[in-house]
């Protein structure tokens, strides 16, 4: 497995590569100047040239690319031109929020979707699958921001019972971080849920009437048993391909709630950066949601043969 | 010379004042709100006595930039510095001067200034403020090296002088009359030299002043901490123990933030959400006029605006009430030249366009050779409440013939084109500044940089260098309301509304005045315990 591991890391540098470059050239096609942005309309042309100047953006754009990548390559991913911040810093203080966001969206999502996609499936057209298929084209129907705004109405405004906006770091307090988290977490996570429960339903169905389990139910084990140790096993590989997939749009989503409910996450930070036409702190936010979005999928490959023993890597 | 209270510096002659606070009295029913509504700081804090202690939570826009005020350029980082920083002088709430670190100042002569400063004051870290302290700040604003964009704020200052422990002198290249006014901004914040020498660039996230509040922490993206420095200068204050800076970018979150009680206090909310929000009654609303105008900036330099008369038409075919009341709700006030009624020099006996005529419109355009009307392109930011006021002249524009094509775009690439000149017209809202030099000196000077609109009149290029020279208040107050009717006559700009600034306090928030500048001060607020 080893060779394979290290095989798909090599693979990764390239696309890594062409993300920053599809990254750094995106932005700078985009109009719009980072000084001007930040010094405003007010600004004299001295100021806004000697501001340039000192950012190094009247370089030529190959240069402050090469510049880029070579300082980045040496752990350096340069300064926020709005906050003079270290974007390492900066991303990586922001990074744990999304993570913490992400990981329990999934978490909720896999809580709710696997027993109701099972049972779904198991008791097809019964009255349970009848009413979860229609719940769950409502949570991947329901835009996340509307979602939110629904529940900090009610379970804030009407019953406040949650903050609307805040956070509390996991280091700080464990009870204050879940109680801030939950709202964004659920936000976040319906819609996810929505979408795994179907593929399971889907996947669960498919394998029920594959010869492997009915030689398992014609050894006489318990229905309940079957489902979860021989059908479910093999029914989880499109589930958590379909997860590794949906690292993307949880991490897209993320850029939603946490600018809905102010977390202070590399989404939040991204958007406001993209605004600002901040480029060091897109890139580096970027390339670090890059790199994570391909580890999970690395992840998920590796799974496969833990969830199916056929599955062997050269 | 001015001097501390209870002389007040530099006040507004009685009869100008009475004028202003009967023009905004005026402007309030238009606003769609009554005095009545709006809780003013005497009458909550009636029959209340103060009570030390609590925590505040603030709702601000965004997490902030900068905590060093030399490199700002975000409106949200001046809401964190009236709290860590003190200034040299400040604007209450009826925007004139009061002394805070300097307790009086005067112009020597047209070129030199005169601060004498407060003693006893000393910075969070411990640094005595004194006339060298002063100094430094003002070095660090002025040095070209330094790239502080405080620097064009304040261009006739060239030195400053440490004449003694608590004298302060600045040199100018030119006589300025409205330096004071200039200083009540960020570029009179003192921060402490000894903080600037420690940390260099790391003061943006290590501000130490000489403000109520010492900072405590700031975790990015989130909030920020502020608590009750114990060695304030103004003995008692401040009441409250801290304040959460608390970032909070969606409007709509923000107005149910203040709902729930997440927040105490915040600013800046959509006019959507006014009413509902006056309506709660654990709520204080305030919807007062500030210093902005929201107007439709063309390039007059190029055909077919470049014509008086269809500037004019133009003026005649917008109906500025109905757009007030129609896409703001009442709050705000159509806007008749570039000097809202808070400013200083605001005329209201002018109102060049009193009402909508398309009678005379049609007869402006014909005069002007487009007796059919034309196209014109309009580039307007990707808000939802500038596209509609956009919508709304529009389609009032079209009832004379004139075809407003519509163009959105995000703020980055909507200013870049604007500071290039790169645009035939535009709507943009300006925040003033408590004396209008600035604003006028920008935006219409002939020969200024930042003049992209193609404004010439040497008899406002007049009147402003007039301004400059005049330290009388009332004088200068009323060369600028001369200039400001140069602008609604000449029309570099079609003026649309005065929006006002809007901010939302819980109840027990108690003590708090709403300042014009949109400013939020909490030395004098405290909490109601629960």
């Amino acid at each position: 497995m080893a060779p394979y591991v290290a095989r798909r890391l090599l693979a990764t540098v390239p696309v890594v590569l062409l993300v920053t470059v599809m990254v750094f050239l995106l932005l700078h096609i985009t109009p719009g100047d980072p000084v001007i942005i930040m010094l405003g309309e007010e600004a004299s042309p001295d100021a806004v040239a000697a501001l340039r100047h000192g950012l190094g953006l009247d370089r030529p754009l190959p240069v402050q690319y090469g510049t880029w990548i070579w300082r980045a390559a040496h752990g350096d991913l340069g300064t926020s031109l709005r906050t003079h911040d270290r974007v390492v810093a900066l991303v990586l203080q922001r990074y744990p929020a999304t993570l913490e966001l992400s990981a329990l969206a999934m978490l909720l999502s896999l809580c709710i979707a696997s027993p109701v996609g099972v049972l779904s499936a198991v008791r097809r057209n019964s009255w349970v699958d009848a009413l979860m298929t229609p719940l769950a084209i409502s949570g991947v129907s329901m835009p996340s921001f509307w979602l939110g705004i629904l529940l900090i109405w009610v379970f804030s405004v009407l019953l406040p019972w949650f903050p609307t906006v805040g956070f509390v770091p996991i280091g700080v307090s464990l009870a204050g971080n879940l109680h801030t988290l939950t709202l964004p977490v659920v936000t976040l996570g319906v819609a996810l849920a929505a979408i795994v429960m179907r593929i399971t339903r889907a996947s669960v169905l498919q394998v029920l009437p594959m010869d492997y389990v009915r030689t398992a139910r014609a050894k006489g084990i318990h229905e309940r048993v079957v489902v979860r140790r021989h059908a479910l096993r093999t029914a989880l590989i499109p589930v958590v391909t379909v997860l590794g997939l949906q690292t993307g749009a949880l991490l897209g989503g993320a850029v939603i709630v946490e600018t809905l409910f102010a977390l202070p996450g590399v989404g939040r930070l991204i958007v406001d950066a993209i605004f600002a036409r901040d480029f060091p702190v897109v890139q580096g936010a970027v390339l670090l949601l890059a790199i994570s979005f391909i580890l999970v999928n690395l992840g998920v490959d590796l799974l496969y043969a833990q969830l199916d023993p056929r599955i062997r890597y050269q | 010379m001015f001097d501390e209270r209870p002389h007040p510096p530099e006040r507004l002659p009685r009869r100008a004042f009475l004028r202003r606070v009967a023009t905004i009295a005026a402007a309030a029913p238009v606003a769609g709100l009554s005095f009545a509504s709006m809780p003013h700081r005497a009458a909550l804090a009636a029959g209340a006595t103060p009570v030390r202690g609590g925590v505040l939570t603030v709702g601000l826009d965004s997490d902030a930039t900068t905590l060093d005020p030399a490199y700002t350029t975000a409106e949200v980082d001046g809401q964190i510095y009236h709290s860590v920083y003190d200034g040299l002088v400040d604007v209450d709430d009826q925007l004139q001067l009061v002394p805070r670190l300097a307790t009086s100042w005067r112009p020597l002569n047209d070129t030199t200034w005169e601060f004498k400063l407060r003693p006893g004051v000393r910075f969070h870290d411990g640094t005595a403020f004194d006339a060298r302290a002063a100094k430094a700040n003002i070095d660090r604003i002025i040095d070209p090296k330094a790239g502080s964009p405080r620097r064009g704020e304040i261009p006739y200052v060239q030195g400053a002088e440490a004449v003694d422990n608590l004298t302060l002198r600045l040199h100018l290249t030119g006589a300025f009359a409205p330096l004071p006014y200039t200083l009540s901004g960020d570029a009179g914040l003192m921060v402490s030299p000894a903080a600037i020498d420690k940390y260099g660039k790391d003061l943006a996230s290590n501000p130490v002043g000489a403000g109520p509040f010492a900072f405590v922490r700031w975790l990015k993206g989130d909030h920020i901490e502020v608590k009750a420095f114990a060695d304030y200068w103004q003995k008692g204050r401040p009441y409250l123990d801290s304040i959460r800076y608390q970032g909070v970018p969606d409007p709509e979150v923000k107005a149910n933030a203040v709902r729930s009680g997440t927040i105490d206090a915040c600013e800046d909310l959509l006019t959507k959400d006014m009413r509902d929000l006056q309506h709660d009654s654990s709520l204080q609303v305030y919807a007062k006029p500030g210093l902005s105008v929201a107007s439709l900036r063309m390039q007059i330099s190029k055909p077919p605006l470049n014509n008086l008369a269809v500037r004019e038409a133009l003026g005649w075919a917008i109906d500025r009430g109905a757009i007030n009341r129609i896409v703001y709700y009442g709050i705000g006030a159509p806007a008749r030249a570039f000097l809202p009624p808070t400013a200083l020099g605001y005329d209201p006996a002018f109102n060049p366009f009193p009402q909508r005529d398309l009678v005379r419109a049609k007869a402006k355009l014909a005069e002007g050779g487009m007796p059919h009307g034309f196209s014109v392109t309009c580039q307007i930011l990707n808000n939802p409440e500038i596209i509609q006021l956009a919508q709304a002249i529009k389609q009032q524009l079209f009832d004379v013939g004139i075809d407003m094509q519509l163009v959105t775009l995000d703020n980055g690439t909507l200013l870049g084109r604007l500071v290039a000149g790169q645009f035939a017209a535009t709507i943009v809202t300006y925040y003033g500044t408590s004396d209008p030099f600035q604003g006028f000196s920008r935006f219409f000077l002939s020969t200024s940089p930042l003049n992209v609109y193609g404004y010439k009149s040497p008899e406002f290029d007049g009147l402003l260098a007039k301004a400059a020279a005049t330290s009388d208040v009332r004088a200068r107050s009323a060369l600028y309301a001369q200039a400001d009717r140069h602008l609604g006559v000449d029309l570099p700009w079609i003026f649309l509304r005065y929006p006002d600034y809007t901010q939302a306090m819980r109840t027990r928030v108690q003590g708090y005045t709403y300042n014009p500048d949109g400013g939020m001060r909490f030395m004098e607020s405290w909490v109601k315990p629960a």
